[in-house]
């Protein structure tokens, strides 16, 4: 009954948090859906039976892959060779290495009479490295895929954490809109188990909800980024791509680890909950003043004040808030490492003559992981940026309320947080392009890679930039006339 | 018989290097049926004293016994129902819930019981209080008066042995403090042992014994 009636009222009185909180959540699902069907899927060849061949020390060797044993049988007829086949391939072994070209050919003609209309035999075929007998080209296929797996992997992880550290941040912003309840709960009686309950069954029944929007939102991206690929006639390309796949396990894998982030969130949110301490609830004071008696004070020191107050703003920022600007400032950095191999991977080739449509998908598509990562990364640290404005504003009502009854003006203190705020969006996004360029050019210089500049990622830095400073301005607009403004008419009389 | 003892009650906060000793061995006996008040100037650990003896906060030394029971010999789950069905607090900034109506506010103490309030006993304490008229308002939409009714109500409606009301007139116009303290006068006459932090001599004057309470130790 308690619980019930509780989340039931919480339900129109913070119903606000709890959508801030979900739309965290419903990021980190979404995310973790994503990378996950991306991991997931297969990759496309072209649907094309390959005939790697190659010759590393001129011993030649050629393997047909993809075939089923009904249809290598057709080749037994080639001559010269000893064939063997296994998994999927048929291995051919020449027995005189003169005879290369005539064999290849041989298979090419077998391989065209059956699979003419169903696979495509090119000349951009990759060919294979036989090295002291090995298949070096095998490897580099496990290599590939494992990478990818890996890579995503460690997206998956990056992503999850940052996603974690936002979940914290906006589950301890609702934590600290609940502190008086909590308190007023504790003085009552209520119990850690009651209270771990309370919150625990609340930060369930926002994860289910997030499962149910988060996941198929994900898989949704996914699928649209990958069909609209697909969609484009990529068969003059040799690219690879992925193709959607969707396997049950992995949502429910996806569902697990998002658990497990939401699950880690509470366990340190409910450390806070339970050092609330109840015997605040009456030890708290309200500051009394009298607005008539020191109105003009400092109407007096308006010319020096708004340096005064935001020099103080400015010292007296806490430990937590610039910790706050390096989280957002590490974030930006990784963005700006993603978005230059996003744009080293599509705008390479592409950056001199025509650019092929196909080419142009096939490239999209195959980096659609690092496109969607660098999206989801913004995202967080624009929540973090909208988060963290929220938190400064709140901190700073009360002195604000004191300010405007000692007489200060409300625009001077507007602009007071204003200089305040530019300072920091300034040196978050400038330190987080500076460490990000740092990273890229360090990174890309190791694996000889030249960093890309075209029209479009100028233009995407310039617009990320507007979003940052829009997001801090916006958020210290809305929270100032939310904690501030009203705060100063209402107890005040302003 | 006494109802309250408190042995040798010692209290310190530590600030940084600092420790700033707010109750000094303070020892007392509160007797069954008494209405008390405890006053003193600002800072001399009033508020402390009272958050010790409702079991809101454990003293550094000595121990509480309330109703021949240890308080602070029992973990912090049972202290906090020991508190819930045997103390009540009642606080100078009301502290109701704000997004549940005064019904609601008044039966969480049953309800954190797992048990419906009595509604007879409901009626009967905010008839008592004359709030029954607005038990289906929010904290926000009653008045000062009426949000400490409906805490001295929330107070009761489990049967509390020993009520503990921290400045419950500290934020009330004189003629509310006078409904209010003719409340508590009708409660500790029905038998309810009334523990009260106040600076208002006025306040104090409505009650059987007033402790005084300087620089941490009883004068």
């Amino acid at each position: 009954m308690f619980y019930k009636l509780m989340y039931k009222r919480g339900m129109h009185k913070y119903r606000k948090s709890y959508i801030n909180i979900l739309c965290v959540f419903i990021l980190t699902l979404s995310m973790l859906s994503f990378t996950s069907i991306y991991c997931d899927s297969h990759y496309n060849y072209n649907d094309a039976v390959l005939i790697p061949a190659m010759t590393a020390d001129w011993t030649c060797d050629i393997r047909v892959k993809n075939i089923t044993e009904e249809e290598a049988i057709l080749y037994s007829r080639i001559p010269n060779v000893d064939m063997v086949y296994a998994a999927g391939n048929l291995d051919f072994v020449l027995l005189d290495t003169n005879e290369f070209e005539t064999v290849l050919e041989q298979i090419r003609t077998i391989l065209n009479s059956q699979h003419e209309h169903i696979h495509e035999i090119t000349d951009t075929t990759p060919t294979i490295y036989v090295y002291y007998g090995r298949d070096v080209r095998n490897n580099i296929d496990d290599y590939y895929d494992n990478g990818v797996r890996i890579g995503t992997a460690v997206f998956q992880a990056i992503l999850t954490a940052i996603g974690a550290v936002s979940m914290v941040l906006i589950y301890s912003d609702y934590i600290r809109q609940r502190t008086e309840d909590i308190r007023t709960l504790s003085a009552i009686g209520i119990t850690e188990r009651q209270l771990h309950r309370l919150f625990f069954g609340e930060c369930n029944v926002l994860y289910l909800l997030s499962v149910v929007i988060g996941i198929p939102l994900g898989g949704g991206i996914a699928y649209v980024f990958f069909k609209v690929c697909e969609w484009v006639d990529m068969s003059d390309t040799n690219s690879v791509y992925p193709v959607f796949d969707l396997h049950i396990t992995s949502l429910l894998t996806t569902a697990l680890i998002g658990y497990m982030a939401v699950y880690i969130t509470f366990q340190i949110i409910l450390k806070k909950i339970l050092r609330i301490d109840a015997s605040y609830t009456c030890a708290e004071s309200v500051i009394e003043f009298d607005p008539d008696k020191f109105r003009g004070f400092y109407y007096k020191a308006t010319p020096h004040f708004r340096a005064f107050f935001a020099r103080i703003l400015r010292k007296r920022s806490s430990t937590k808030s610039k910790s706050l600007v390096v989280l957002i400032a590490s974030i930006i950095a990784l963005s700006i490492v993603m978005l230059n191999t996003v744009n080293y991977a599509i705008g390479r080739e592409y950056s001199h003559g025509e650019i092929k449509p196909s080419e142009l998908a096939a490239a999209i598509s195959a980096t659609s992981l690092f496109i969607m990562s660098t999206i989801y990364a913004i995202l967080y640290s624009l929540a973090i940026v909208a988060i963290f404005t929220k938190r400064q504003m709140e901190s700073n009502a009360k002195s604000t309320q004191i300010l405007y009854a000692l007489g200060a003006d409300e625009h001077i203190l507007y602009s007071c947080f204003h200089r305040y705020m530019l300072r920091q969006f300034t040196s978050s996004v400038l330190s987080g392009f500076g460490v990000g360029y740092a990273a890229t050019v360090l990174i890309f210089s190791s694996v000889n890679h030249t960093i890309y500049i075209n029209l479009w990622f100028i233009i995407v830095h310039l617009v990320l930039i507007v979003l940052y400073y829009f997001v801090y301005l916006f958020s210290m607009k809305k929270y100032f006339n939310e904690n501030c403004r009203s705060t100063i008419s209402e107890e005040a009389g302003g | 018989m006494a109802l309250l003892e408190i042995k040798h009650i010692r209290k310190e906060f530590v600030s940084g290097t600092r420790t700033v000793q707010a109750l000094k061995d303070i020892t007392l006996t509160i007797e069954k049926g008494e209405m008390v008040a405890i006053t003193g100037p600002s800072g001399a650990g009033k508020s402390t004293l009272l958050q010790i003896c409702a079991g809101l906060m454990r003293p550094t030394k000595g121990n509480i016994c309330l109703d021949g029971k240890d308080l602070y010999a029992l973990n912090d789950d049972k202290l906090a129902e020991f508190r819930r069905n045997h103390i009540s607090y009642i606080l100078q900034h009301f502290n109701l819930l704000p997004m549940l109506t005064a019904h609601e506010n008044i039966a969480i103490p049953s309800l954190l019981n797992d048990v419906k309030p009595d509604e007879t006993v409901l009626r009967e304490i905010t008839d008592t209080l004359g709030i029954t008229e607005r038990l289906e308002h929010f904290p926000a939409e009653l008045s000062g008066g009426e949000q400490q009714r409906v805490g001295i109500a929330r107070s009761l409606i489990n049967n509390p042995a020993c009520i503990f009301a921290d400045e419950p007139t500290g934020n009330l116009d004189g003629g509310t403090t006078k409904d209010v303290m003719d409340l508590f006068c009708r409660l500790n006459e029905a038998g309810k042992t009334i523990v009260i932090v106040t600076h208002d001599p006025e306040v104090a004057r409505y009650c059987h014994r007033e402790i005084t309470i300087v620089d941490g130790m009883i004068r």
